[in-house]
């Protein structure tokens, strides 16, 4: 993606060009309205140390920002990639799509499914019943905050509660038990 | 904002897809003429007019004619080099595989790819004569590019840049029958076989 760089705009090379001179000086390059952090004590710098850094400093001012020379040692392409080049590393080997070889079918109602996964059409027929049996603990709660402590047992049409179901709270669902939801 | 470019051309090519006459089907704004318009809802490729090919009916000692089924679907909303992978992965498979493949494949033209073997698997039985749908092979698939438009991308500080809106083609053509077993892989004795054969043909050129 080309992204364009618009020299005509004052106000970017101008932050750029004090940016750059404030890094060249040493100083963090804060933008108006940043407050700088609280310098500690300095070293006491010796006078000829300071002479070419102010020489430095005066020079750049006077003349393009530095910037500008550093991006001749930033890597760039030489030449174009030719189709051929382009197409020897998109064709690949490593880069084609892989065959799968864990991909079976589901015994219970036949669809794909991949060896280590849980089918998806038998997970999602589970789903929907566990959500309409979520819709009738709802209706029974009756709001939030308001699951009782003891276990639910769910019963289908035509099943009465045992005598291991004392004490437990009943959800009753208005079907045929489904054939893979096994009644203890 | 100086990133814009000359305002006609630019607008011309945005508002590319917004053609008049593409909405209008064709007379219904003068219910009195019925007048077919040339741009219709749908440009007829090549892909599609290979099914209405008719062969002369075979004769008796010729062997069977394999039916084939082209189906495409024109301009996916997905990129031409991305489908290549998977048009590339379904080449020369059965059809029951090909769709076990894309099934359990993340890509967004798996998904794609999978709707339009389903719907030519159905053509075949219907229209085709193909008597068992797990007996097609994917002779040939291929993706094609589509119609690209271009839109900005702003980048920080005022800075844009152009991107492209790709689209592809996808191309099939089932054949019925087990798949080709595949090619065996050149070996070195294969090639310098080759090579000798070359050699020996060789003749001599000008001479008496």
């Amino acid at each position: 993606r080309v992204v364009l760089l618009l020299s005509p705009l004052p106000r970017l090379r101008a932050l750029l060009q004090r940016c750059w001179t404030r890094l060249e000086r040493g100083l963090p390059p804060a933008f108006p309205g940043a407050q700088s952090p609280p310098w500690g004590p300095a070293l006491a710098v010796q006078a000829p140390a300071l002479i070419p850094e102010q020489v430095g400093g005066s020079r750049e001012s006077t003349e393009a920002p530095g910037l500008w020379d550093s991006i001749l040692w930033m890597a760039a392409p030489k030449k174009r990639r030719t189709i051929e080049v382009n197409r020897c590393r998109r064709r690949d080997p490593s880069r084609l799509i892989k065959v799968k070889t864990n991909i079976d079918t589901c015994p219970e109602c036949g669809n794909l499914k991949q060896k280590h996964v849980l089918c998806g059409y038998c997970y999602a027929k589970v789903k929907a019943e566990t959500r309409l049996i979520r819709v009738e603990i709802g209706k029974k709660e009756g709001g939030p905050w308001k699951a009782p402590t003891v276990e639910t047992v769910v019963l289908y049409e035509g099943e009465k509660p045992t005598a291991k179901d004392e004490g437990k709270r009943i959800i009753e669902r208005a079907r045929k038990r489904p054939s893979w939801f096994a009644q203890n | 904002l100086c990133g814009f470019l000359a305002g006609g051309a630019w607008a011309c090519g945005l508002l590319g897809w917004a053609r008049p006459e593409r909405w209008l089907a064709s007379g219904s704004l003068f219910p009195l003429s019925c007048i077919h318009t040339s741009t219709s809802l749908q440009k007829s490729g090549i892909w599609e007019k290979k099914n209405r090919i008719v062969y002369p009916p075979q004769l008796p000692g010729e062997p069977r004619r394999p039916a084939e089924i082209y189906h495409c679907r024109r301009e996916i909303k997905y990129s031409n080099d991305k489908m290549w992978y998977l048009a590339k992965l379904i080449k020369g498979m059965s059809i029951d595989q090909a769709l076990a493949q894309l099934e359990f494949n993340d890509k967004k033209g798996a998904k794609v790819i999978k709707e339009v073997l389903l719907e030519a698997q159905e053509m075949a039985v219907r229209n085709h004569n193909v008597e068992f749908k797990s007996n097609l092979h994917i002779a040939e698939s291929m993706s094609g590019r589509g119609r690209y438009v271009k839109r900005i991308r702003y980048h920080g500080k005022g800075m844009f840049g152009v991107m492209r809106i790709s689209r592809c083609h996808y191309f099939v053509k089932l054949v019925e029958g087990p798949p080709p077993p595949p090619e065996p892989p050149r070996t070195g004795f294969d090639q310098a076989k080759e090579y000798v054969q070359q050699l020996r043909s060789r003749t001599l050129v000008h001479t008496l």
